[in-house]
């Protein structure tokens, strides 16, 4: 009868003081039938102590209708640590989830990265297993064992899943004749951006890659190490019997199945989009940056468009979204509804498990700089060639210096930022053809034709790099000049102090490079600067800025003090925004590299003098071309660091660039150096 | 409703049939049916104030020495005589043989070690005090054992964990179930060793400081274990929650409560040094391994001897040697160790993995009565 009827779980679940007088009745002859342990049973209702009895056997035997299908998992040979922590070199825990041979397991049991993994099924037969295939989004891993008519758990539906209801982790690790048991609660659902269920019961390596069931022996879960804040595969093992306990929901497990076992490695899908903000409760969705070659600008989303809604849910901060876009796969897609300029709109992007770095094609030259004049009424803007590198591709092309481009495979372009359009659209290796005007040696203008192989990054820096020469200054009182030369100042908005130089031409109207520089703490280090680069910024029209840090070094209010003075000097001076970069030296570096990682549009590079960066850099890209100038001090304790830094940069396709200098690092570099950072400045708008 | 009991207890006895035979879904509605009944949102209080108040005067909390060494110098311990024999474990906290002994109702005594058996990291402390309650320990040989509680019994602790509790304070209590019943793998020299036997692992975090030599009962207060040390599981890089159950502890607490106790300790050691010189190498069975180069090599066979008996037994080169008898060999060096155990005479049976296949074979041990000339690598 019980078949036919609904099964009234919320009533008891609700309180067990609800329990009428009829069920216990009932109950209690079952016990007295089944229960031999109680030794005085009282026909009428049971007692707690009989209840608690008949509940633990209930505990056992959800464990004895699942354990036929919990292995135990050994592996030989691998690695002894890993991420810090002693990798786990003891038996762990698998679940049967086919019927042939196929078992399902946690990631984490397998970072020691065995040469030989083992299976012992339940019956005592041993299998060696194959690592099929891993889910690094839901840290899942899929064996696959030589065996056929193995016992299967029965699935939980999820709907079946209540927060609340008892949950029981099991494990082989501890030992191979019966499960261990850690018992307790479904503590929440959709945790860790919608991939786990939470449990209070002791989730350990003792039961990882277990399974988590409930009273009917029914699998909820597999037990992992989650962390909501890392993506590692041991992420999470801290936690392990805190009570906070991780289990990836049976049914997502089964629906991931058919893909690992085709030999699909699962990975976290990717839509290439960056937004404003990072408060996850508080900050609405509005696009920041659509990384270049992403799905999210295969199809066109734009910056400042509004997420409102993902696959039919609606999304009104960030952590709505995290939490719909954190149980998706590459591969899968991702249903977006946007609002831009308030206009309502639906895409779909099929996400994607890599985006790959955006690598510069260049060519290796220099235009001439448009002045920042305010008149509107300047001349058409031309693009003339002012300077082509030595041994670069544009120079192997056949461009020369004073060729004005007119279009790039045959499409004609007008201005300096429409030709980066053009040029951003090839990849390293591509031939565009440039269609020059030329003068020809009658003095003749003629249409002249060259293909360019473009280079990726890092591109070098040339050696040598005519500066352009300085306009004749204005006569005095023609446009008031703020400040020549060197110059002590205070910030009006907040009364901070800096220092700076400017050269002559700064009050002209040619567009000068600046260098914000950041000392190191304790040390303005300002006569060593300005006597390292007052001539190149003489030279090559740099301004130079040091701003003062208060009290002992620099804090984290200084980010807008910097961009505050930036703002102050380019409403002062013709300063170029394509080339303002900001320059640290050892414990300085790393606030000059965040500054310019942060607000790529303001700051176009960074200069970091025997001192590594702040993290990694952002994903270069069309809308963020920073460029990295490293200088070593072979002497320096860092200067094996630095290298290796370097190389990791190399690897991602940074505009990255090395000087190498005598000394520990605690000098200011000048001589040569002093000329490569005046050219390296020189050439940050190069093509 | 007969027939509904009728088939409860055929689900019950039958648990192991339909595991064995991987038929989950017959047994399945009737399960649920006791499920419904049980399912509740919360733990139900696993045991009364009754049991309780009964276990509760039979504990006692233990002061002794450890202070100064940064070590917490406090210790429980249960009553196993009403003449005040007390259950404890050995460890630092009585090093200076007398201790504070404080009663569950604040009577404070000096309690004298009276002996102890490191081997099981039990120690008995004696009071001077009659007509005490206490657990009867009951004389093995004469019938009176301990059973053994299975995964999944709801169990009650009581211990003076992180001393929480002082002067006429009882002890804390703390519920859970016991998860497993199995042997302790722990670090080798970077703890203290443990219990070698079997022990109750508790679904529960038990072993604290203090909570050592506390127990662990059924939720209807019969004694099943002594809570154990603070230790490490060597092989998942965990803590360990455990107890000693109580039926391993029975003969010694006996015999030490009755001046018949000889300690175990000396002839372990020396059993262990015995140990430790192998008897036997690889090559005794002509098996030559790949160098160990690296503390997890693997144990793959670089060649084998000819007219030796693993060739015999058709092991071949590049074998990877997975099990010697049924223990797991994970490396190189622990497949020597293994060997160098072996005992003269009888079989031993390898199992090793050959492409994809496991192969079992079985190599008969030489007889031989004298350590290798040659130390191992």
């Amino acid at each position: 009868m019980n078949l036919l009827l609904p099964w009234p779980l919320r009533v008891f679940r609700a309180s067990i003081a609800a329990l009428g007088l009829v069920i216990t009745a009932s109950f209690s002859m079952a016990l007295a039938q089944t229960e031999t342990v109680v030794a005085e049973q009282n026909a009428a209702a049971p007692t707690q102590k009989e209840l608690e009895l008949a509940e633990e056997r209930v505990f056992r035997l959800a464990t004895s209708l699942i354990a036929p299908s919990i292995v135990r998992i050994e592996t030989v040979g691998g690695l002894d640590e890993v991420d810090g922590i002693l990798a786990v070199n003891g038996s762990t825990t698998g679940v049967i989830v086919g019927s042939d041979g196929w078992i399902v397991t946690s990631a984490f049991n397998f970072i020691s990265k065995p040469t030989s993994i083992l299976i012992t099924l339940p019956d005592g037969r041993k299998f060696p297993a194959k690592l099929t295939a891993t889910d690094t989004l839901r840290m899942l891993a899929l064996l696959k064992i030589d065996a056929s008519e193995l016992p299967t758990p029965i699935i939980a539906p999820p709907e079946s899943v209540e927060v609340g209801a008892w949950a029981l982790a099991l494990g082989r690790s501890l030992s191979p004749d019966q499960p261990s048991v850690s018992i307790g609660v479904i503590s929440a659902k959709e945790r860790v951006w919608g991939k786990a269920i939470q449990t209070d019961a002791k989730v350990s390596p003792v039961n990882y890659g277990g399974p988590l069931i409930d009273l009917e022996g029914r699998m909820t879960g597999l037990l992992v190490p989650l962390s909501p804040q890392s993506q590692t595969v041991s992420a999470g093992f801290e936690w392990y019997d805190s009570g906070i306990g991780f289990a990836i929901p049976a049914a997502d497990v089964m629906q991931a199945l058919p893909r690992m076992q085709a030999g699909e490695n699962l990975r976290p899908g990717l839509m290439g989009i960056s937004f404003a903000g990072n408060d996850l409760s508080g900050d609405a969705p509005v696009v920041e940056r659509v990384r270049f070659q992403s799905p999210a600008s295969a199809a066109g989303i734009l910056v400042n468009d509004v997420i409102v809604g993902a696959d039919g849910i609606p999304i009104a901060r960030l952590g709505n979204l995290k939490h719909v876009l954190g149980r998706k796969y590459a591969g899968d897609q991702l249903r977006l509804k946007i609002l831009r300029k308030n206009e309502p709109l639906e895409v779909t992007i099929p996400l994607v498990a890599e985006i790959p770095p955006w690598d510069e094609a260049t060519a290796g030259f220099l235009l001439k700089r448009n002045s920042l004049s305010t008149n509107a009424e300047s001349e058409p803007e031309k693009l003339i060639v002012r300077a082509v590198f030595p041994n670069s591709p544009a120079m192997s092309g056949g461009l020369l210096a004073g060729d004005e481009i007119l279009a790039i495979d045959g499409e004609s372009v007008a201005t300096a930022d429409s030709l980066r359009k053009l040029l951003d659209r090839r990849k390293p290796g591509d031939q565009p053809r440039f269609t020059l005007r030329r003068q020809n040696q009658n003095n003749q203008p003629e249409e002249v034709q060259v293909s360019i192989t473009l280079k990726g990054q890092p591109f070098p820096v040339p050696g040598e790099l005519p500066a352009v020469a300085n306009e004749k200054p204005l006569a005095e009182g023609e446009n008031v000049p703020k400040a020549k030369g060197r110059f002590l100042e205070k910030l009006a908005v907040n009364g901070r102090e800096y220092w700076g130089y400017a050269p002559a031409s700064a009050t002209g109207q040619q567009p000068h490079g600046l260098i914000v520089w950041l000392h190191p703490s304790g040390n303005s280090m300002e006569a060593a600067v300005l006597k390292s680069l007052k001539v190149e910024c003489d030279r090559r029209q740099i301004m130079l800025v040091g701003p003062k840090a208060e009290g002992k070094g620099w804090t984290p209010e200084d980010v807008d003090f910097v961009k505050a003075l930036v703002e102050h000097l380019q409403s002062e001076y013709p300063i170029d925004p394509g080339r303002i970069v900001v320059m640290g030296q050892t414990d300085s570096t790393k606030l000059a590299s965040f500054l310019v990682f942060k607000d790529p549009a303001i700051y176009r590079g960074a200069i970091l003098v025997g001192g590594p960066t702040a993290g990694q850099p952002p994903e270069r890209d069309p809308a963020a071309r920073l460029h990295l100038n490293l200088t070593i001090p072979e002497g320096s304790r860092s200067a094996d660091g630095l290298k290796k830094l370097v190389e990791s940069l190399k690897k991602q396709k940074s505009a990255i660039s090395t000087i190498f200098v005598s000394g520990d690092g605690s000098e200011f570099p000048d001589g040569t150096w002093s000329e490569q950072i005046g050219i390296w400045i020189d050439q940050i708008d190069r093509f | 409703m007969k027939h509904h009991a009728l088939h409860l207890q055929k689900l019950l006895q039958s648990s192991a049939w339909f595991s064995r035979n991987g038929i989950f879904r017959s047994g399945l509605a009737w399960l649920m049916s006791i499920c419904f009944l049980l399912g509740g949102p919360q733990l139900l209080p696993a045991a009364d104030d009754e049991m309780i108040a009964e276990v509760q005067p039979k504990l006692v909390k233990i002061f002794g020495a450890g202070g100064l060494r940064n070590l917490y110098s406090y210790n429980t311990g249960f009553l196993i005589s009403s003449e005040g024999h007390i259950a404890t474990i050995w460890n630092h906290v009585l090093d200076q043989n007398t201790v504070t002994v404080i009663l569950h109702d604040g009577r404070r005594y000096e309690g004298k070690v009276l002996g102890a058996e490191p081997g099981l990291d039990l120690a008995i402390v004696k009071i001077e005090e009659t007509q005490l309650e206490h657990f009867e320990i009951g004389d093995p040989s004469s019938g009176s054992t301990f059973p053994l509680a299975a995964p999944g019994t709801r169990i009650v602790a009581f211990s003076n964990m992180f001393k929480v509790a002082t002067g006429d304070e009882p002890v804390s209590v703390i519920q859970g179930v016991i998860a497993a019943r199995t042997k302790l793998p722990t670090r080798r020299g970077a703890y203290e060793s443990s219990f070698p036997g079997e022990v109750y692992v508790i679904d529960a975090i038990t072993n604290n400081p203090g909570a050592g030599g506390g127990i662990v009962t059924t939720v209807d207060g019969r004694l099943l274990g002594m809570i154990g040390k603070e230790v490490k599981n060597a092989d998942l890089n965990t803590w360990v929650n455990y107890a000693i159950p109580i039926s391993h502890l029975q003969q010694a607490m006996t015999e030490i409560m009755t001046g018949n106790f000889r300690s175990s300790k000396n002839t372990d050691d020396e059993k262990k040094t015995a140990g430790r010189v192998p008897l036997f190498h690889s090559t005794d069975f002509g098996i030559v391994m790949l160098p160990n180069v690296v503390p997890r090599t693997p144990a793959y066979v670089d060649r084998i001897l000819p007219g030796s008996a693993a060739e015999v037994a058709g092991l071949k080169p590049n074998d990877l040697i997975l099990f010697v008898g049924d223990e797991l060999v994970q490396s190189c060096g622990e497949f020597l160790d293994q060997i160098g155990r072996l005992e003269s005479g009888g079989k031993v049976k390898l199992i090793v993995r050959r492409e994809n296949v496991l192969i079992t074979s079985e190599l008969p041990i030489p007889r031989k009565s004298r350590p290798p000339a040659k130390p191992l690598r």
